[in-house]
């Protein structure tokens, strides 16, 4: 083969392996309804809890939240939830700590900026509502079912409107591909999530 | 703490398979024998991926690809690629397979970074210096038969495995030290088949394995980027000792690694200053 066709198709190999990497898009728009909630981070909070050598239990938080609900009370199950996490933002009161934590051991979060939660159904549920979507964190997406209590709705005195929301379920880290330390630090991780959203 | 399933699977298994491997294909010709070789290379560093992470996964609809993720499907496309130029031709092995890699390596390994912008500075700032450190590895990887030079780069893995260690890549540590076992064993095999050689095939998939390693740790860790650079220098300082082929096996050994670890030392330093303090 002649080198100007070995440099010919070197480039066309080079540039078509490199060029799939734009195939799988890191950052997916998801359209937002006119009426939607916008999440207030002000007034919400993220925060997690896990077991330390099966003795006591550590704490932390996200500092950077955001999203929308699309909430109706008289019609809950055309509800929707969008939340976007900022992995960078965790917070356990301890810098080292929270540079592990954003590091490849755990939240990786250089190459995962973000932890997302899209709600694919809703359902009325004694006076909850069971909300079931899509939690993405590292990469891995699983669907799971959380109950959701409406903490109030009520108008905010300026001509909008305020809705508030909570919840707490238990997801099991590794299925998030979370796997360092599993010896000192729980698997169970669970999640109290209080959002005050505005509109 | 590492357990004993985790140094049978990560650094024996991978030993295992390139040393029995290295040693067997003696009689058979250079291309078919390094093919084999790189075989081998490839299924150890696979096997001790394995023993960290677990069976390869493949990129979905539920599932985007960390890049250390990326590192087997790297592998095992390295060594088909390198085992295809070596059979075409000198120009094709030297100078079009490292473009390709490089460009497979990053590509696969900045797959998340790609939006909303390529970072093309960033890309280019490592590829350049990752291309002419392959370049020349590859180059004295083609010169130096025998077990001196997969004995150099063992030094050299193996200080990058513990420098990624100390700077919170625990994973890339581990996987790094079945490459470092993986050369090892092909070292110990040069001392029973001389005419044992990484040029090529093998040379190709520990360079792919250590770009890909190389890029987790110090672009999604903390490994300080001079730390990589003092590296790679290890890997290619065998070729500043001047010592003539009529040199002893192994005292050209001895200076082999003695030239692979200067550099890796200093890069173990740079590391060790880099280290995040402990927290617990």
């Amino acid at each position: 083969m002649s080198p100007i066709r070995i440099f010919l198709a070197t480039g066309a190999i080079a540039g078509v392996i490199f060029a799939s990497s734009f195939a799988s898009p890191a950052v997916v728009v998801r359209p937002v309804a006119a009426d939607a909630y916008k999440i207030d981070a002000v007034h919400s909070s993220v925060v997690f809890k896990a077991k330390h050598q099966n003795v006591s239990w550590g704490f932390g938080r996200f500092n950077d939240i955001s999203g929308t609900i699309t909430y109706d009370e008289a019609k809950p199950e055309s509800s929707k939830v969008d939340l976007t996490i900022k992995t960078e933002s965790v917070d356990t009161a301890n810098g080292k700590r929270d540079g592990h934590l954003k590091s490849p051991d755990f939240f990786d979060a250089k190459q995962f900026p973000t932890a997302t939660f899209v709600s694919k159904s809703v359902k009325s549920k004694d006076k909850k509502l069971a909300v079931t979507g899509d939690l993405t964190i590292r990469g891995v997406t699983k669907s799971i079912t959380i109950d959701v209590e409406v903490t109030g709705v009520a108008k905010d005195g300026q001509g909008g409107e305020l809705a508030g929301f909570y919840t707490e379920f238990t997801i099991q880290r590794t299925d998030f591909g979370v796997n360092y330390g599993q010896g000192g630090i729980g698997t169970d991780v669970t999640l109290m999530i209080g959002i005050e959203a505005a509109k | 703490m590492p357990t004993i399933a985790d140094l049978l699977l990560g650094i024996l298994a991978p030993a295992l398979v390139c040393g029995i491997v290295g040693v067997a294909v003696w009689s058979k010709p250079s291309k078919v024998a390094s093919a084999l070789t790189g075989l081998a290379v490839a299924a150890g560093i696979g096997i001790a991926y394995v023993a960290v992470s677990g069976a390869p996964v493949l990129p979905g609809a539920n599932r985007r690809l960390a890049a250390i993720e990326w590192l087997p499907w790297i592998v095992a496309i390295s060594w088909i690629l390198a085992t295809i130029a070596d059979a075409r031709s000198p120009l094709a092995r030297r100078y079009a397979l490292p473009l390709v890699l490089v460009s497979l390596v990053l590509g696969r390994s900045f797959a998340n970074r790609m939006q909303p912008a390529i970072p093309w500075g960033e890309l280019l700032t490592i590829g350049g210096p990752m291309l002419v450190a392959w370049w020349a590895a590859a180059r004295l990887a083609e010169r130096d038969d025998g077990p001196s030079l997969p004995a150099a780069w063992t030094v050299s893995v193996s200080a990058f495995s513990i420098a990624a260690l100390l700077t919170h890549s625990a994973k890339v540590a581990q996987i790094a030290g079945g490459v470092a076992a993986c050369l090892g064993a092909l070292a110990v095999a040069g001392f029973a088949r001389p005419s044992l050689s990484l040029a090529s095939v093998p040379a190709a998939v520990v360079l792919a394995a250590l770009a890909s390693l190389t890029i987790n740790a110090t672009v999604f860790s903390d490994l300080p980027q001079s730390a990589a650079l003092l590296v790679a220098l290890s890997l290619v300082a065998p070729s500043f000792a001047k010592i003539g082929s009529e040199t002893r096996t192994l005292p050209r050994v001895i200076v082999h690694m003695t030239f692979a670890l200067v550099p890796a030392l200093v890069a173990l330093y740079f590391a060790y200053r880099a280290a995040p303090e402990s927290y617990r």
